[in-house]
């Protein structure tokens, strides 16, 4: 390989974002780790522990409960998310008045304050006083425990994350189809091909780095955030929708125990890396440089 | 005109050099936005009589408070002056200021005598031997709250407002339970919030402790300690206490209010929340019923100072410190205003709404008959790391994934690790 | 039939929306109320007129869009910067340092916490509004965002470009930055949207009240016992209508350029 210099190798560009990148995640996370070998309630001094947090994990069974919680969640709301904001995407790329304004209703669960949402989610489908049963048992149904069954309760709370995620994944999507040249579909349109045939054969396709964005992202929101979850069910019913980061963010600030709680988050970040990694590997296929 | 001008510059920065110096600025954190709103107001009133000093409080979310102030600690800057509740003021004690001898030198009160002149429950928290690392603000109790018109409706008499003056037993209780659901046809008949101090206030009817006062692991010790665990979890089966609550966290506020319930096994805060909901003429406060003993377990507010280590600044925050210590200056002002309870014993306070004096009354019976250890468990470390077990084990109990004896169990592994950690 | 779809599905999306607006009109006694009334009966302003007299909102909202504007002018540029260099940079360790980027997706700010603070003390930013922008500007979810928008732009458009002569930064400026109009707006709303909807920054960072944003301030309101509900609804309302109009803002002034303009590829 040709030596180049910072500016030809285009190396100047990634210098001001891992500066912050270095100092506001990967030293945190690098301090993170350091920590999982401490026994820290934060007020009294650091006790060095060595890998007793690691050890205890592998023997908690409530942490990896709430690793497949997690996995359980996860895929089930990520090709829920994607196929509606694929649809949402698709319906709404044009940029006229009608496609700009609807576009505001399916971003706006993702900018309204999760604690105002996710209340209003949780009055809606309460047991005994919630308008959703209200309504059920008016039309001679029987009311559903839509958040106190370990099972339902999975389902309604990824629901919510769907209603939250997918307005921000359809813009992602919008972005990606206003990339697309109106050619291809115009070369289609003379060899006869029908809508579906241009979606499924161009569209999609081309859309391949999007995608990726939108598989990756979702992963990654839904692996992260649990505030969702801890406004509607704290994680009950038991443990049944206790995620993962929920459970460490628990050990660390409900118990007090930060060492505990890194040493757990440092398992999860890897156990969610590999899965992220393998998907995008998965939707690559190889090299996608330069490739439309 | 460039000497006016001088001359106009020189007299602003005087008068605001001179004017910032004379007047001394605090910081003060609270626990909650309503907290804090009950606060400002007696800082007005403080600030009319010393216009030298200027007290800023600052609430934080109650939910985070014990984080961000162990943050606050970590870094080595903490607040002047600080509100917080009994649940977190245990872990703070080692960063807070002794204010004793100012006790002593204010009100002329040994730091005992002064102690003493609070209720047991209270006195607990305020520091060992003559040590007072902090004050009582608002003072509260646990009792169980009624729907008047469904308590009517189903014919039962309530104790003591409610033409019956003992305290139902626990048999009877549950009877009452009963009765009240099936006379309303209410879904079920009496809410709980999903907490352990709500747990701990039922167990603590039994004579049970989880801990001992050293937080060391007693409850194993108990015969009936199984029976009070089924007992508290048949609630919840026979739905008589809706399992929503403690399973995905429905409010109990919502289903109490609401109508869902006819009771709530709350406290004395209930007094505020039934005010602010307009629903203070539909609901009274009553007895807890008698299993061993009866009596309200305690909670409530307190204000200490921190170490800052700016001796103005200390000296200022003591003063404050005094006056709300001070039951004929600002104590009276603050109870009055958040319509809590008194802290001290004897210390009648006129609300100015016959209501409230009424709830006073009950819940002043309540907590002179709680016994001091009630308090001094909840006041250990282990326990306040030791709630989110109870609860969440409680809540697998009732949708009957583990036994009481497995519970008992993992309290007793948990309480040993989290003793050998400290 | 393509409108008919539209509007159910956002009908559908906008019911807890709806709700929260009507019932922030509703006085506490009948938020209580049960069955759940849709419409409130009586109109009370109680809890605007709370959130107004007992806070300071207009100071939240300034702090709030103080910050949520200045990081989202940094972040669009590091973003977009950082996506380019990743995307189609010509170094070793390019895909080891993509990896780097995409593993901090997966971190819960919630979990860092603690050394995050200890970070932005050492750095000198506690109680001040930079201490939200600064340790916020880079997102990785921006920054993924933009390595794959920028992998979908053709080689030959660079290449093409060298040979006429045009230096690193005019191929930046020329033509990647033009081609980048939707990315940009789309990044802009996001940035915007998660700092003002920021809530672990805030509350590590901020120890006076001068300071509080919208979300934290908001965030007090949940107190130990009781919780006014029709004060955080009303909270709630008044802290989404800037982020409607930033929405519709940012997408007038950048989305437009794209279909008008023909720079597609």
């Amino acid at each position: 390989m040709i030596k180049r210099g910072i500016v030809e190798s285009r190396f100047v560009f990634v210098i001001p974002g891992f500066v912050f990148h270095f100092l506001f995640y990967l030293l945190p996370i690098i301090l993170m780790i350091i920590l999982g070998f401490f026994s820290w309630d934060i007020l009294s001094p650091m006790k060095f522990v060595g890998l007793k947090n690691f050890s205890d994990l592998m023997k908690d069974k409530w942490f990896w409960n709430s690793v497949v919680v997690s996995f359980k969640y996860t895929f089930l709301a990520v090709p829920i998310i994607f196929v509606i904001s694929l649809l949402l995407g698709v319906l709404l790329q044009e940029e006229d008045t009608f496609s700009k304004v609807m576009r505001v209703f399916f971003y706006w669960p993702y900018m309204i304050p999760m604690v105002a949402a996710g209340t209003m989610w949780k009055w809606l489908f309460s047991r005994n006083f919630g308008l959703v049963n209200h309504i059920l048992t008016r039309m001679g149904f029987q009311p559903v425990s839509w958040l106190d069954d370990p099972t339902l309760a999975l389902f309604t709370v990824v629901m919510v994350q769907v209603w939250v995620l997918a307005g921000f994944m359809m813009m992602l999507f919008i972005v990606g189809l206003q990339a697309i040249s109106e050619e291809f579909y115009e070369a289609a349109s003379i060899d006869g091909a029908t809508n579906f045939q241009k979606f499924w054969y161009i569209t999609l396709p081309l859309l391949r780095n999007t995608n990726i964005s939108v598989i990756t992202l979702s992963i990654a929101n839904c692996f992260r955030n649990f505030t969702i979850v801890y406004i509607m069910t704290t994680g009950g019913p038991g443990y049944a929708t206790t995620v993962a980061p929920l459970y460490v963010y628990q050990k660390a600030f409900t118990d007090f125990r930060i060492g505990y709680a890194s040493a757990g988050s440092l398992v999860v970040l890897l156990i969610t890396f590999v899965i992220a990694f393998a998907v995008r590997r998965v939707q690559e296929g190889g090299e996608m440089e330069g490739v439309v | 005109m460039k000497k006016v001008l001088l001359f106009i510059t020189i007299a602003l920065l005087v008068v605001l050099t001179f004017g910032s110096a004379f007047a001394v600025e605090l910081t003060m954190y609270s626990s909650d936005e309503s907290k804090a709103r009950v606060l400002r107001q007696v800082v007005e009133l403080y600030q009319e009589e010393h216009p030298d000093v200027k007290i800023e409080v600052v609430a934080f979310p109650y939910a985070n408070y014990m984080q961000k102030m162990s943050l606050v600690f970590l870094g080595g800057e903490p607040p002047d002056l600080l509100e917080t509740t009994a649940t977190y003021l245990p872990q703070m004690t080692q960063f807070l200021r002794n204010v004793g001898p100012d006790i002593e030198e204010n009100l002329g009160l040994s730091p005992q005598e002064y102690k003493d002149s609070t209720y047991d429950v209270v006195k607990v928290y305020l520091g060992e031997e003559d040590i007072v690392h902090a004050v009582p603000l608002h003072f509260t109790t646990y009792s169980v709250w009624i729907n008047k018109e469904m308590f009517e409706k189903a014919g039962i008499a309530y104790p003591p407002k409610g033409g019956r003056t003992e305290p139902w037993t626990w048999e009877e209780f549950k009877d009452v339970l009963k009765k009240v659901k099936s006379e309303n046809a209410t879904p079920y008949a009496m809410s709980i919030e999903y907490s352990a101090d709500k747990f701990f206030s039922y167990l603590a009817l039994w004579n049970i402790k989880i801990l001992d006062e050293e937080g060391n692991f007693v409850m194993d010790q108990y015969e009936n300690a199984e029976k009070a665990i089924n007992e508290f979890v048949d609630l919840f089966k026979e739905e008589l206490v809706p399992p929503a609550e403690w399973l995905s966290g429905e409010s109990h506020t919502s289903n109490f209010f609401g109508g869902i319930t006819a009771v709530d096994w709350a406290g004395s805060w209930m007094a505020r929340e039934s005010f602010n909901a307009e629903k203070q003429n539909d609901v009274a406060p009553c007895y807890v019923p008698v299993i061993e003993d009866w009596f309200g377990i305690s909670g409530g507010g307190f204000l200490a100072a921190p170490q800052t280590g700016d001796v103005e600044k200390e000296k200022a925050a003591t003063d404050f410190v005094m006056w709300i210590a001070d039951k004929d200056k600002g104590y009276t002002e603050y109870i009055k205003r958040s319509r809590d309870l008194s802290a001290y014993k004897d210390h009648s306070i006129d609300y100015g709404e016959p209501l409230l004096d009424e709830w006073a009354e009950v819940h002043q019976v309540l907590a002179e008959r709680a016994p001091a250890w009630s308090t001094e468990v909840r006041a250990t470390a282990v326990w306040s790391r030791l709630t989110d077990t109870i609860r969440k084990d409680l809540a697998l109990g009732i949708s009957e994934s583990i036994t009481a004896q497995e519970m008992i169990q993992h309290w007793k592994e948990e309480a040993q690790r989290i003793l050998s950690e400290l | 039939m393509k409108k008919v779809i539209i509007i159910v599905l956002a009908v559908l999306f906008m019911i807890p929306v709806f709700w929260t607006i009507t019932s922030s009109l509703k006085s506490m006694n009948e938020i209580y109320k049960y069955p759940p009334s849709i419409f409130p009966e009586k109109v009370s302003l109680e809890g605007y007129i709370n959130v107004i007299e007992q806070s300071d909102f207009p100071r939240y909202l300034a702090n709030t869009l103080f910050v949520a504007i200045i990081s989202t002018i940094i972040t669009v540029f590091l973003c977009v910067s950082l996506g380019y260099g990743l995307a189609k940079g010509i170094f070793k360790y390019k895909g080891f340092l993509t990896e780097v980027v995409i593993v901090t997706l997966f971190v819960t700010a919630q979990v860092i916490m603690v050394p995050l603070f200890v970070i932005i003390r050492q750095l000198g930013l506690m109680d001040s509004l930079w201490g939200l922008i600064i340790p916020a500007v880079f997102t990785p979810t921006g920054a993924f965002t933009a390595i794959q928008y920028m992998k979908g732009i053709p080689n030959e458009f660079l290449e093409s470009a060298k040979v006429d002569g045009a230096g690193e930064w005019q191929i930046f400026s020329r033509i990647v930055l033009p081609l980048s109009k939707p990315l940009i707006a789309s990044l802009s709303i996001f940035s915007f949207t998660w700092r003002w909807n920021d809530f672990v920054l805030p509350l590590i960072v901020i120890n006076s009240g001068k300071k509080f944003t919208i979300q934290l301030a908001l965030a007090t309101l949940q107190g130990q016992y009781g919780i006014p509900w029709n004060e955080i609804l009303a909270f709630s309302v008044m802290a989404i209508i800037p982020t409607l109009v930033i929405f519709l803002l940012f997408q007038n002034l950048f989305m437009k350029g794209i279909s008008a303009g023909g720079l597609k590829y």
